[in-house]
């Protein structure tokens, strides 16, 4: 009886938190919709902010990939229990800017200003254009490279990938601002757009 | 009813899992693909004096899993299960041999690549065994139950609410559960000399160090989350004022529900069994415990290397600098160091406390800490060898289910942390896909210790060590795979932690 009531609780609790994730956070999808310039500017920022973040995280794994230096939570099929690639890692900043950035952006909608459809398409051009060049580069370097110089050049091809997106990514931010001032106002007064912008690409 | 208890997680994880699989069938429209339809219909008709963008095609992700893959995901992952519930019916090295034959099982007849067993791990167990079979054989952990017993006398059950506190402390100071390796034997010595079931502390404290990852200001998962969170303008500080008192209270909670779960020792029905066939020994009085003569020595060198794998932890200026990929310097991790500074302290052991190295494979605590090794072994490798090969595809999966219901977000990363048996991996895929989904980053902060699923599945080191070193059989790593000892602790750590974060955002505005 007594397990009974153990069970009964946490399915009761798991279901309290699952509500409780929906009323304070269940994250809002504005897909197609027309949000204020002030909120758009946020979420996409902040969006972009995240997946530098991934990238950041990406390239700390690789630093430190040797026994001595990386780090180790304890779980025994810990990610750091295993050297890390620099060919493995292309699969993942595809699956970080197609599941984060892309998908971040359609979420934030469509800023209410007159240019705010065009504004959403340049962010998400470049997400999809830094996609693409990713996806072009693991298809050419998916399988082990069978030469030295092939293997340089597999981890030349992302690094060279995500180098212009990070310049091209401030530049979509600049040409979103210059589109109409109610952009260049909403992404100047964000604080998520202000610390992005200061990282230099 | 622990059958209950097992129906009831297993139809969960079940039911998340399907629904998961089945949603990534569906074609459903991209939401992508509307949002550029519905600018492209409009851009042409823009009289602004920008130059219009025209949307650009998307190339398809590489590698998406068809129905067929899915079916054979699922197969191989009912092999893993299988074999790890032939595991724990065998005990002891034979979850480690079952582990080894569904390796190859996986490698043979499904063509995967063999992961990676958990080295660290296991070299870790080795080093602490040494140290603390070397303080055993000194006379050194007599010594510590006494003195446990004489702090404990007027509560003993406080051991169920100080073990699991200890180990949290360890991990947070230390950025590792491995550390908790080091006072397994000295949880389960005490609470049994106790008469306490082991179970309780050793169950809640295992638990305890897992969440205390994410309270770890040096830990991998928290060198993670930062970058993630740091332009919502959220500092490691503002990290720690949710996740520690949050875990704090979760702790508390599972160590309340703990100290009353299950029988008590003296009626505990294996336990009985186990000491009328003279498997194992009732404890001694303490008052008739003749302490050896370098019993205190030994105590003193085993404690001071915690409290120095600890300062490295902590500092790590202290540490030497290694090189990293890049060719630039990196703090030596403390996970060579945890194994360093435990294989000193047992040479110093033998050396200062005259214990003869003969005499200290001998040792139960020895016994216990390689059998465990070898369980470890067999069974992380074969988990190894499913999620290595089969990662993107279950990230990919649960990620989906997030996606169509945010409200499941908290369900979804202490599913993945279970699944990959790595707090890391779940961290790196998930958190930033419940932020992309719009989710505050203050909650999904509060949510971030689901990770502690890892414990899920009696996959891990230190739920083996914990069982191994319970000689009274209270420590079960089940029977069905999910039934083990951890669940009941894992289950109300994770949930009430949670919503004690989700709370502390709300109500503070962090």
């Amino acid at each position: 009886m007594r397990t009974l009531g153990l069970v009964a609780a946490i399915v009761i609790g798991i279901i309290v938190l699952t509500g409780v994730v929906a009323a304070v956070g269940s994250g809002s999808d504005n897909t197609g919709e027309t949000v204020r310039a002030s909120q758009w500017a946020d979420d996409v920022c902040g969006t972009a902010g995240t997946w530098q973040g991934e990238l950041k995280d990406l390239r700390k794994e690789i630093n430190e990939s040797t026994y001595g230096a990386r780090d180790n939570d304890g779980g025994s099929g810990d990610v750091v229990e295993h050297v890390v690639f620099v060919r493995s890692i292309v699969p993942r900043t595809i699956a970080a800017t197609h599941d984060t950035l892309l998908r971040g952006l359609d979420r934030a909608g469509i800023p209410d200003a007159n240019q705010g459809k065009q504004a959403a398409l340049i962010l998400r051009n470049w997400a999809v254009q830094t996609q693409n060049a990713l996806v072009v580069v693991h298809r050419a370097y998916r399988h082990r490279p069978k030469t030295t110089s092939t293997a340089f050049a597999s981890i030349a091809g992302a690094a060279t990938v995500l180098g212009q997106s990070a310049v091209k990514g401030h530049a979509a931010f600049k040409q979103v601002s210059a589109l109409d001032p109610a952009l260049a106002d909403a992404i100047n007064g964000s604080r998520n757009c202000s610390d992005l912008m200061k990282e230099q690409p | 009813m622990k059958k209950i208890l097992l129906v009831a997680i297993t139809a969960l994880v079940l039911a998340t899992a399907g629904f998961a699989g089945g949603s990534i069938f569906e074609n459903g429209v991209s939401s992508a693909a509307q949002l550029a339809s519905s600018v492209d219909s409009t851009s042409t008709k823009s009289t602004a004096a920008t130059a219009t963008a025209a949307p650009v095609e998307e190339a398809p992700p590489p590698d998406s899993t068809s129905s067929s893959d899915w079916a054979l995901i699922a197969i191989e992952g009912l092999v893993v299960i299988g074999f790890i519930a032939l595991g724990v019916r065998s005990g002891g090295i034979g979850l480690g041999l079952w582990g080894g034959v569904g390796t190859l099982i996986l490698v043979f007849v499904f063509g995967l690549e063999p992961g990676t067993p958990p080295f660290d791990a296991m070299l870790i167990i080795v080093a602490v065994i040494s140290a603390a079979a070397a303080m055993e054989a000194a006379g050194g952990v007599e010594f510590m139950v006494q003195v446990a017993s004489k702090a404990l006398r007027a509560k003993p059950k406080a051991i169920n609410f100080a073990a699991p506190y200890v180990s949290y402390l360890l991990c947070i100071l230390t950025g590792t559960s491995n550390t908790f390796y080091s006072i397994i034997p000295v949880i389960n010595e005490v609470s049994y000399a106790n008469k306490i079931r082991p179970e309780r502390p050793l169950a809640g404290s295992t638990v305890a160090s897992a969440v205390g990852i994410t309270s770890s200001p040096v830990a991998a998962a928290m060198a993670t989350i930062l970058p993630l969170v740091e332009v919502y303008h959220y500092e490691l500080t503002d990290v720690l004022l949710i996740t520690i008192p949050a875990s704090l209270i979760g702790i508390f909670v599972m160590c309340l529900v703990m100290s009353r779960h299950g029988a008590e020792l003296e009626h505990d029905a294996v336990y009985q069994a186990r000491i009328a066939s003279g498997e194992v020994q009732p404890p001694a009085p303490a008052v008739e415990v003749e302490l050896k003569p370098y019993a205190k020595r030994s105590v003193a060198i085993f404690l001071t290397a915690v409290f120095v794998i600890c300062l490295f932890g902590f500092f790590d200026g202290l540490r030497p600098t290694v090189m990293g990929e890049d060719g630039g310097l990196e703090p030596l991790s403390v996970t060579p160091i945890i194994q360093m500074v435990m294989l000193t302290a047992a040479a110093m052991i033998l050396l200062f406390a005259h214990v003869k190295a003969g005499d200290v494979p001998g040792m139960p605590i020895f016994r216990s800490g390689m059998v465990a090794m070898i369980a470890l072994f067999g069974i992380a490798w074969m988990a190894d060898t499913f999620i290595a090969n089969n990662e993107d595809a279950i990230v990919s999966a649960l990620g989906d289910l997030a996606s169509r219901w945010p409200f499941m977000i908290a369900i979804a990363v202490f599913l993945v942390a279970a699944l990959t048996t790595s707090q890391s991996a779940a961290t790196r895929t998930m958190i930033p896909l419940g932020l992309a989904l719009g989710i505050g980053a203050g909650y999904m902060i509060a949510i971030w210790p689901a990770v502690m699923g890892v414990l899920f599945l009696p996959a891990n080191g230190t739920q083996i060590a914990a069982a191994e070193a319970d000689q009274t059989g209270t420590t079960t790593l089940g029977k069905h795979v999910v039934d083990h000892s951890f669940q009941l602790p894992l289950q109300i750590c994770w949930i009430v932690t949670a919503l004690a974060g989700i709370a502390i955002v709300a109500i503070f505005g962090l």
